[in-house]
């Protein structure tokens, strides 16, 4: 997917003029909200299991090699097929080579975060295969020509007249159809086209080392189709989703609906660990599982920030960040919007095609407050402005103002001297209204927020007088 | 209860600049308590702004100024929640490298408090005297709630306070959008985050907004002068010495044209 | 060509550990969480009341005075014409006439094995299995595929009924998982874990457009599961 995330402010800027759209997501922060909320409090100790949940799955990016070669052993003893690919352009001509040695022609996807970083179903298409999404809000976003806007409710900024709108167009249903029969209608369609597909593309949400499967969660049942019906099962999957064991996956699969839904378990879980077996009519005959590294071992190769491949996408963050919730995923520019996508997109897409991310944060904490698995979210985004700096991409006038502040900061007459002199000025340009025409930050600040006056005296002379009357009275 | 307790105070370089009634008022609650203090002269700036901004190196220079200035103190005060946060969370990762430097500034963190939290925690206050004629809103800055885990504090201070009319503020836990430089190099979604914590704020039907942190507070209260609200900010400081006598200022006496 | 990125890969990874890591497998995985949900000691209530909760249709058949007639009055309630059912041996032992049953709910009733495709499949209005094992924590059904059962038969038809044999009803997530580690029969035995392992909660459910819940998109639209009694197991 092409990358535009060095467009946040422009991209942003538009997003916030879009009353639609922030009338969508406050509807649907507020109710991811409500409802993860309903469901933490059902748990004894929601503390505790974050920290489990956090320690599991550091065991296994801390032994990444051996937990993917173990996951290996196990799902290739049982007739599955291991790739490595180290980009897109890789996993993308993998999996082709894979349909076509299959022959196959028609293809249902499953909601797959991972196979849009690599722009799939373009690949696809353009090798002459029909690919369809089976996820409804996938979709959805699949019929406009657009990319998912949350990492678990894609089609999150789409109104129902759109939707309608589009499957009239597309689908030739009726043109003010409502949520319920607008649902049937792709139903109807995405029905027909799993019954016919000789393809299933999944993604995956855990691979397990020590049994060799494949765990999927959702709650349509396109997944099941996608995995059940074609004769082929290949599944995309980012080589930081492996966990150790089948008896970690209580404690996740716990945090990860809660977190995501607000669920106590989603609708589906599947559990794949073979093809069909010999006895058995349906199910795939084949099962490929792509690990996609994509910027993940270089991420993982850096210690202040591996713990973002922890992370499960159960999209909480996304829920919580108040500049999601202004903005939207659309204006993050790439696949992985809110506090995770600020983190992980400057590391697989390089962070000069993404240096705007790391720094749109208050640094107001909510992400990490609720991630499941404990990401220290604004930390990661901290060190990642560290490097931007190290890297020299600070701008001129921003590199010489911090080097004239860590002077002030560290001489205290220089300080007490800029503070005695910038107090007037300012002061000047405050009553005087002068921001706007100063321009640069003073005037940003003054579009919606006044300037305070300092008051009369500061408090060192203050301090100094009060010591003095202090002795006085002694 | 709090005799011989000593402590130095860290005014911040925004509470020096522009609200140095803030200091003031943190001044005389904690010597109401009999803590003897102390202020530094020596003391500039905790280098948050060049933290957050990613140019680490000049925030090792400042708290390394900092380290200097506050290493023997029996504890530091400071009325913001963001700068004590920068002292406790951040400086003993800063200096990860250098063993030596790292424990001294672990052990400066373990001496840091912010206001509420060194009254209510260190003093042990719960019951605040005095009161308090307006009706009073609480939003919680962000840095103090999640870096320090204030939260219960200072509402019982609050609570405390004889006709003490504590009202609800709706997301009170939101961020308000300020975020130090975010809230220019971002400013329109910072405004986005601002409008809808105003919109909770007008909501309360408080007469004043109550916080721990003077630049959340300066981008609310410049945020309600903006739209012509009459609801006034305070910090929590000011609040508690304008219940031990009704003469603190507040935040906003010379509003800008 | 990518049978080389694998080398680099792992070569890659090795050279850049840091420190050694603690053990991948531990005990810790098995370990209870004195954080798990409880779930007290009356499961099947447990079971019911969480499966209500998410839209499912569960009973207790146990506590039924007549279970015979409460199934076939919930079957008649479906409207339906059309109904296929799995070929478990366990339908001997559960002491349900279930094809009397069906029938007498006027429901025309097909059997199949593990062979039956997908596009028949989907030609039924109903589905009935037996679910190899259930959770109580959650209202969960799971299942296995096997040579008795189809994976789609829970999934194309637009409603699927599930009965539940009392011994197969476990309290949490732990225990299934455990009861798969230690090669419980109902996960595929002691040769492993069954080639796809399937858990059911409630009906199909999407919220995709606005946030607006809606019930039965690729799934089953209305899922009952029904408990079966100790006692009619034993006959």
């Amino acid at each position: 997917m092409k990358v535009r995330s060095d467009q946040f402010s422009r991209l942003s800027s538009e997003a916030l003029q879009d009353e639609f759209l922030r009338e969508a997501l406050a509807r649907a922060n507020a109710s991811f909200q409500d409802a993860r909320g309903d469901a933490v409090d059902s748990m004894p100790d929601w503390e505790a299991l974050r920290q489990q949940a956090h320690e599991i799955k550091n065991r296994a990016i801390e032994n990444l090699p051996e937990a993917l070669d173990a996951f290996e052993k196990n799902i290739c003893s049982r007739g599955g097929e291991v790739h490595y690919c180290e980009d897109g352009a890789a996993a993308r001509d993998t999996i082709l080579s894979i349909i076509r040695s299959h022959d196959g022609s028609s293809v249902t996807k499953s909601k797959s975060m991972v196979t849009e970083e690599i722009a799939l179903n373009d690949h696809l298409e353009a090798a002459g295969l029909s690919v369809l999404e089976g996820d409804l809000g996938e979709y959805i976003i699949q019929l406009a020509g657009e990319h998912p806007s949350h990492i678990i409710a894609p089609a999150i900024h789409k109104s129902r007249e759109e939707v309608a709108e589009l499957f009239h167009e597309h689908l030739g249903s009726d043109p003010k159809a409502d949520i319920p029969e607008l649902t049937r209608v792709a139903q109807r369609t995405l029905r027909e086209a799993f019954l016919g597909a000789d393809i299933g593309i999944s993604g995956a949400n855990f691979v397990v080392s020590e049994t060799g499967t494949i765990v999927l969660v959702e709650n349509e049942g396109n997944i099941r189709m996608s995995t059940t019906i074609p004769r082929v099962h290949i599944a995309l999957v980012g080589i930081e989703k492996v966990v150790p064991r089948l008896e970690d996956l209580a404690l996740l699969l716990r945090l990860l609906c809660r977190s995501a839904t607000g669920q106590r378990v989603t609708s589906y879980i599947s559990f794949i660990s073979s093809a069909r077996t010999p006895a058995e009519g349906d199910g795939p005959e084949k099962i490929y599982v792509v690990f996609l590294d994509a910027g993940r071992s270089r991420l993982w190769a850096d210690p202040g920030q591996r713990a973002a491949l922890n992370c499960i996408r159960c999209g909480a963050c996304l829920n919580f960040c108040p500049v999601y919730g202004s903005v939207g995923g659309h204006s993050y520019g790439w696949v992985y919007p809110g506090p995770i996508g600020s983190v992980i997109t400057p590391h697989f897409v390089g962070i000069e095609k993404a240096s705007q991310l790391p720094q749109a944060s208050s640094l107001c904490g909510r992400c990490a407050e609720v991630c499941p698995v404990k990401i220290p979210l604004p930390d990661m985004l901290l060190g990642l402005r560290a490097k931007a700096v190290e890297a020299g991409s600070a701008g001129i006038v921003e590199r010489f103002s911090m080097r004239v502040f860590s002077l002030l900061g560290r001489s205290p007459r220089l300080w007490r001297f800029a503070l005695a002199c910038g107090r007037p000025v300012y002061k000047l340009v405050a009553r005087a209204g002068l921001a706007s025409v100063l321009g640069g930050p003073l005037r940003r600040w003054n579009r919606s927020r006044g300037l305070p006056l300092p008051q009369k005296q500061g408090f060192r002379s203050w301090w100094r007088a009060e010591t003095k009357k202090g002795d006085v009275d002694d | 209860m709090s005799e011989g307790k000593r402590a130095r105070i860290f005014i911040t370089c925004l509470v020096d600049f522009l609200f140095p009634s803030v200091g003031r008022a943190m001044v005389k609650v904690l010597r109401h308590y009999g803590v003897e203090l102390e202020f530094p002269s020596g003391q500039t700036c905790c280098g948050q702004p060049a933290f957050n901004a990613g140019f680490q190196g000049q925030a090792r220079e400042v708290a390394l100024h900092f380290l200097d200035v506050f290493e023997d103190s029996e504890a530091v005060v400071s009325p913001s929640g963001s700068c004590v946060a920068m002292v406790k969370e951040y400086y003993p990762g800063l200096f990860s490298e250098d063993e030596e430097l790292k424990s001294r500034f672990d052990k400066l963190a373990s001496r840091t408090w912010e206001f509420s939290q060194y009254l209510t925690e260190v003093l042990g206050v719960s019951d605040f005297p005095g009161s308090s004629s307006e009706s009073l809103t609480w939003h919680d800055c962000c840095h103090s709630l999640r870096g320090l885990g204030i939260e219960e504090g200072p509402r019982k201070l609050l609570h405390s306070l004889e006709g003490a009319d504590l009202r609800e503020l709706e997301d009170s836990r939101e961020c308000c959008g300020f975020g130090g430089l975010f809230s220019v190099k971002f400013d329109e979604i910072s405004s986005q985050m601002l409008k809808n914590k105003l919109a909770c704020i007008e909501k309360s039907g408080a007469d004043c907004l109550v916080a721990t942190d003077c630049s959340c507070l300066m981008h609310m209260a410049g945020g309600l002068e903006k739209t012509g609200s009459g609801i006034r900010t305070r910090h929590l400081a000011e609040v508690l010495a304008g219940a031990l006598d009704e003469k603190a200022a507040g935040l906003q006496q010379e509003p800008a044209p | 060509m990518t049978e080389n990125y694998r080398d680099r890969l792992f070569g890659f990874l090795k050279s850049r550990a840091v420190g050694q890591p603690g053990e991948l497998f531990t005990e810790a995985s098995r370990e209870r969480p004195s954080s798990a949900p409880r779930c007290g000691d009356d499961l099947g209530a447990r079971f019911c009341s969480e499966l209500n909760a998410v839209g499912g249709e569960a009973s207790d058949l146990a506590s039924s005075a007549d279970p015979a007639a409460e199934l076939g009055g919930w079957l008649q309630g479906l409207g339906l014409k059309t109904a296929v059912i799995d070929s478990d041996p366990r339908w001997k032992v559960t002491g349900l006439p279930i094809r009397e049953i069906v029938e007498g709910a006027g429901l025309e009733l097909e059997r199949v094995d593990g062979s039956a495709l997908p596009a028949d499949l989907a030609r039924f209005d109903l589905g009935i299995t037996l679910a190899d094992a259930a959770i109580a924590e959650t209202g969960t059904i799971a299942q296995c595929a096997s040579p008795f059962r189809p994976r789609s038969i829970s999934l194309v038809p637009r409603c699927h009924l599930v009965l539940v044999p009392a011994d197969r009803l476990l309290a949490s997530l732990e225990d299934l998982f455990e009861g798969i580690s230690s090669g419980a029969e109902w996960a595929g035995g002691p040769e492993g874990f069954a080639s796809y392992f399937t858990w059911m909660t409630g009906p199909s459910r999407t919220a995709d457009i606005e946030k607006t819940l809606t019930i039965g998109v690729h799934g089953p639209a209305r899922t009952g599961a029904f408990l079966l009694g100790a006692e009619s197991q034993d006959d």
